[in-house]
């Protein structure tokens, strides 16, 4: 059984499914809203473990950079 | 405001950031608003009118935005418009490569019981890529007309015209997704007691959101209603423990995914071109040198290829001074009002014109880079550095459309979230060097610099970018010590820029630039003319005259930076009106020379005080549009003074640095 990590710590090429998001209510909500949402699957495309993270989600064709800090509120559950 | 007797139908265009909103807004109305392939181009509203046979349509072009809860300035603008102002359709634009993400705002516009057709755009990129959508099922699911475009290429644009016109006519049928039983009782409870607003929306939808604690709804309910929704609100949070936003969004995708599992298959999952493209330039070690790599030929080629062009127009202009001269001579008007035409007039605005051809390349290049999407990457590459500085990677966004006008990108500043990122990101961008300081520096590069053009002037607008990020670090180590809001991006897959977008771009450009030559530049002409020729009797364009007496005024100011002469003083304190100015008034002030500026800057300037004065024409001042943008966006008048004072005295530090080390350079 995986244990749930937060999504700053994934390596590039790493997938999972997003377990939960915390977080002020800000950026809680723009990150629902661009699609972050617990059960959406992700894809880490590229962590350089500094600056900003690049993932995917679900087989959309765009990729979202993250900011670290934000990447730190997200919990993944690694497939 | 009521609807007038001639029955215009009001269509707004809403949709994600970055889905070809303003593209298919340009398609539609024959516009050329300002596109490029990444998100936040578009902050402000833009209407535009079509006639389609016997109907009047206006078109409202919203900024994009992924939901509407309204965080940015940008987003406020789209929400505010939708909930308050009256349009008969909403035209919801979605990237058909993206549409599982761009549903959940389709979603939300009908649960506000918008009347809404649907854009497939990008449909040509989706058949590419293998993507399958049922149409059919879409409508159905969502009680909306889909119609698949490119608006590119103007794909698709009659039969949405006509879709909406239709819609327009047709009841509008209710839509209302569950949330759960206890959920769904609330919003019924809630929606019994609302007090009539005149927001245009669904009942339920507002009660949706006054669950949500939407403050700006809230606002306008009373007391008994929010007694009630406070309670149900902690209610329900309690119940499944977690926030009733989470819960919203969460039952809004789990209702979309089971929609998508049966409308849209992808058939195409391999590594895309896009992807390995990518792997080189967003690089973590190369990325960043690449894109100063790519800057640095953008700069290159924009002189190589200029080069011949400027020289026709140098050509063209002299000959044009000359046959003027013989033709006024010849209807025997000489003296003051031959010198205001050839002095003034052709010496000042021609001097500006000249740089037409460096202007048009420079945005050919800058354009290009939008469109592909690679501009996208490097505010991804620079949220590393801003980030190591406490600052947002979200505020070079707008710094993007800096190097075009700081106008704009001073508005653009609305797309950051707090209102210190939004101050901190206009303070910061007129030092990005905007087309308008071009020509100061292809004038000095050409007369000092000859073989390193193309060097000098990417060194110039890199270190406009250094300041721009030196000043957000400064401010934000002074004034506000918060955390700054993280960054949240798509990137976009790399795409063929459009001819005709490209077209569109640079020819905007363009036109604007000759719309400002025959405007200011040229009432600045004649002021400075008028300056140099005042009071009578005084030797034209010396240090006796009206200009010359300010000049000197000033001059002492800048004796430590190399240029201390009047006429270097006079041209940047015009400057200020529009930096193309401070060229204009070099001209006007050495046109009595038949050589040309080139030729004669030499013996007012060396390479050490042509450096320094580039410097200064880079960062001393914004000019009058960007100070005024400054005061509107942030409300007061006294960042205003702020960004003067402060950026008089960078520059004025940073030219005497450049001037000192330059001469013990030996320069």
């Amino acid at each position: 059984m995986n244990k749930s990590v937060y999504l700053s710590l994934m390596n590039s090429g790493q997938k999972g499914t997003i377990q939960a998001i915390d977080g002020g209510e800000r950026a809680h909500a723009r990150l629902l809203d661009i699609g972050f949402y617990e059960g959406e699957t992700i894809t880490i495309i590229e962590n350089s473990f500094n600056g900003p993270i690049i993932v995917r989600l679900g087989s959309a064709s765009n990729k979202i950079a993250l900011g670290m800090g934000l990447a730190q509120k997200i919990m993944v559950l690694p497939a | 405001m009521s609807r007038d007797a001639s029955r215009e139908t009001v269509i707004a265009l809403v949709g994600n950031p970055n889905t070809g909103k303003t593209s298919l807004f340009n398609a539609l109305t024959g516009s050329k608003q300002h596109v490029g392939n990444w998100p936040g181009v578009t902050v402000e509203k833009k209407e535009g009118f079509i006639q389609h046979k016997d109907r009047k349509i206006r078109l409202v072009d919203l900024p994009g935005t992924y939901g509407l809860r309204a965080k940015s300035e940008d987003e406020k603008i789209a929400k505010n418009y939708l909930l308050d102002a009256e349009s008969d359709v909403v035209l919801c634009v979605c990237d058909s490569t993206n549409i599982e993400r761009n549903l959940y705002l389709l979603l939300q516009l009908r649960e506000m019981g918008k009347n809404t057709v649907l854009a497939l755009n990008m449909a040509d990129e989706a058949e590419k890529k293998g993507i399958k959508i049922d149409v059919d099922l879409i409508n159905e699911s969502f009680g909306v007309t889909a119609i698949k475009t490119v608006a590119t290429r103007k794909q698709g644009t009659k039969e949405l015209l006509q879709a909406s016109l239709l819609a327009e006519s047709q009841k509008n049928e209710d839509f209302a997704i569950s949330y759960g039983e206890v959920i769904d009782e609330a919003l019924s409870d809630i929606t019994k007691i609302i007090p009539k607003t005149n927001l245009r929306s669904n009942l339920r939808y507002l009660a949706l959101r006054l669950l949500e604690g939407d403050s700006d709804i809230e606002k306008l309910v009373d007391e008994k209603t929010l007694t009630l929704t406070a309670k149900l609100r902690e209610k329900i949070e309690k119940l499944y423990d977690d926030d009733i936003s989470s819960l919203v969004a969460e039952a809004r995708y789990k209702y979309l995914s089971s929609i998508i599992q049966k409308a849209i298959r992808r058939t195409n999952t391999e590594v895309s071109w896009s992807d390995k493209l990518d792997r080189i330039f967003t690089h973590k070690k190369l990325g960043i040198p690449i894109f100063l790599l790519i800057m640095f030929l953008v700069f290159q080629l924009t002189n190589t290829l200029s080069a011949p062009l400027v020289e026709w127009i140098e050509n063209g202009f002299a000959y044009l001074s000359e046959i003027t001269n013989t033709a006024l001579t010849n209807v025997g008007i000489d003296g003051v009002w031959s010198s205001l035409i050839s002095d003034g007039i052709i010496a000042g605005v021609g001097s500006v014109l000249t740089f037409l051809p460096q202007i048009a390349l420079l945005f050919l290049g800058i354009s290009i880079l939008e469109d592909t999407g690679y501009m996208a990457r490097v505010t991804y590459l620079m949220d590393k550095i801003m980030q190591s500085m406490g600052l947002s990677g979200k505020a070079f966004i707008p710094m993007i459309l800096g190097f075009g006008c700081n106008v704009t990108a001073v508005m653009a500043s609305r797309t950051l979230e707090t209102k210190e990122d939004r101050i901190l990101s206009i303070l910061a961008n007129p030092f990005i060097s905007c087309s308008a300081r071009l020509p100061v520096y292809v004038l000095f590069t050409g007369a000092f610099f000859p073989k390193h053009q193309g060097l000098v002037l990417f060194l110039i607008y890199l270190l406009g970018i250094i300041m721009a990020i030196f000043t957000s670090w400064l401010f934000k180590k002074i004034l506000f010590k918060g955390k700054s809001s993280p960054l949240v991006m798509e990137l976009p897959p790399y795409r063929l820029p459009s001819f005709k977008n490209t077209w569109n771009q640079v020819a905007g450009r363009v036109q604007t630039f000759l719309t400002k030559a025959g405007t200011v530049i040229l009432g600045a002409s004649v002021i400075i003319w008028a300056l140099a020729t005042l009071p009578s009797g005084v030797e034209y364009a010396s240090e006796a005259s009206l200009l010359g007496r300010i000049g000197s005024l000033i001059a002492p100011l800048f004796s430590l930076a190399g240029f201390g002469t009047w006429q270097a003083a006079a041209a940047l304190s015009f400057g200020v009106l529009a930096k193309e100015v401070v060229v204009t008034s070099l001209a006007v002030l050495f046109s009595t020379s038949e050589a040309g500026l080139p030729a004669i800057l030499p013996m007012h300037f060396t390479s050490a005080s042509a450096l320094s004065f580039m410097v200064m024409s880079l960062l001393y001042m914004p000019c009058a549009a960007t100070l005024g943008a400054i005061k509107r966006e942030t409300g007061s008048r006294k960042w205003m003074i702020l960004s003067m004072v402060y950026s008089l005295v960078i520059g004025l530090v940073l030219s005497v640095l450049v001037y000192q080390v330059a001469i013990r350079l030996g320069w």
